[in-house]
């Protein structure tokens, strides 16, 4: 490999983690230009979608190459893309030989998790929170966090085959909705909406709708007009499950 | 007044919940929540003030980018680090599940109530973004001067 592919594969490659770690698109592409721009390369094009980066750009000796990398699924993760950020900044304004580029990657990828504890914690918070804003007692805050642990599994064991997210979200949503009936029809929780809604907040993919809607505005328009489309057929699954849910078992509680 | 508090600790401890699953380090965290609570308080604020929509979406969403830019610069971080649990508070995720709500029970009206709310939170947000993300990024183009390509050149904060 020479220099101008090594140098490619960097930009692309860190361009991809920023966006698996919740970086908007914007600052993707910036990113990836002032890595091309600090080796000096020429005729810099870059396309990218949530899912998809091509870039290409020309050494200075006039040989040109592209790079075309696939992002099948993102999330968000801070941590990551702090140290994606960091390396973006050292790589432009050090410029270590491009042979190396990869392997620091591959360094500020690996970072220290929390414990799945830690993190059903973090969630048990949030959604304890969210259900007593949205109107539930402490006994709802209590249903609501049982489901969350149950959420909270069902999602990773649905996520690990790469489950369609539509299906994952019904089937989620309807667990949800058919487990806070049945806590409500023990007299664990009381009012079944401030459950179910906020159990539905774990799902909804409030980060990216805010996103896609600020990509529309910032002259991504194609990027935000899919992953708007992508966020709402997202929800409209999560509440077909929790539909789904109250048509089968929602006739043994009273309402 | 006590639902006022009562609502801005929630908001605390609701960001700060979700800093942990967004996996912000931990030194951050109370930085992170400390958005969320102060973007509740901003937002409950200008709520007081006006009862249009769109323009409290865009003044809090202001709010919560300019804590996000400030903190950035004063940890050395991406602002996204702290603006994604800020915003917590504004996001209208119960609206746009309400939204589904109605649409999936062919409840007509309130489907339209509930997504012309949603629609107006997210653009005033966006509007908000953009007006902050604007401003940061011609102030940096201000103190760099004329030499342009060597601002690109320069390492920065996102």
């Amino acid at each position: 490999m020479n220099d101008l592919e090594y140098i490619l594969d960097f930009a692309v490659n860190l361009g991809g983690c920023m966006l698996k770690s919740g970086a908007n698109l914007e600052r993707v592409n910036d990113t990836m230009n002032r890595v091309c721009l600090s080796y000096n390369l020429s005729s810099i094009s870059i396309f990218s979608l949530s899912s998809t980066i091509i870039l290409s750009a020309k050494s200075s000796d006039n040989i040109s190459a592209t790079r075309h990398l696939s992002i099948p699924s993102t999330g968000i993760h801070l941590e990551k893309l702090r140290r994606f950020n960091q390396l973006s900044r050292r790589v432009c304004s050090e410029t270590p030989a491009p042979a190396s580029l990869a392997g620091l990657l591959d360094e500020a990828g690996t970072v220290q998790e929390y414990s799945t504890v830690t993190v059903i914690i973090g969630y048990l918070i949030a959604m304890s929170c969210l259900c007593t804003m949205f109107g539930g007692n402490i006994s709802d805050v209590i249903a609501a966090d049982l489901i969350t642990v149950v959420l909270y599994w069902t999602i990773r064991v649905l996520t690990k085959p790469q489950l369609n997210h539509i299906i994952t979200n019904i089937l989620c949503m309807w667990i949800a909705g058919t487990l806070a009936i049945f806590l409500v029809k023990i007299g664990l929780g009381k009012h079944y909406f401030s459950i179910v809604i906020t159990n539905s907040m774990m799902m909804i993919p409030g980060v990216p709708l805010v996103n896609s809607v600020r990509n529309l505005l910032c002259g991504n328009e194609m990027n935000g007009i899919l992953e708007f489309l992508k966020v709402i057929l997202e929800t409209v699954a999560i509440v077909l499950g929790l539909v789904i849910s109250i048509y089968m078992f929602g006739g043994t509680i009273q309402w | 007044m006590v639902e006022t508090v009562k609502l801005i600790i929630l908001s605390f401890f609701a960001s700060l919940g979700f800093g942990i699953v967004f996996r912000i380090e931990k030194k951050n965290l109370l930085w992170a929540a400390l958005g969320g609570a102060l973007t509740r308080c901003f937002y409950l604020f200008v709520l007081s003030l006006t009862d249009q929509r769109l323009i409290y979406s865009v003044l809090a969403s202001i709010f919560a980018a300019l804590y996000a830019e400030i903190m950035a610069a004063r940890q050395k971080m991406p602002s996204t680090v702290f603006l994604y649990p800020s915003i917590i508070p504004l996001i209208p995720g119960d609206l746009l599940y309400n939204t589904a709500v109605g649409f999936l029970l062919q409840d007509a009206s309130a489907m339209a109530t509930n997504a012309r709310d949603c629609a107006l939170t997210l653009v005033g947000m966006s509007v908000g973004f953009v007006i902050v993300s604007t401003i940061t990024y011609y102030k940096r183009i201000y103190y760099v001067g004329k030499n342009f390509m060597g601002h690109l050149l320069q390492p920065r904060k996102q």
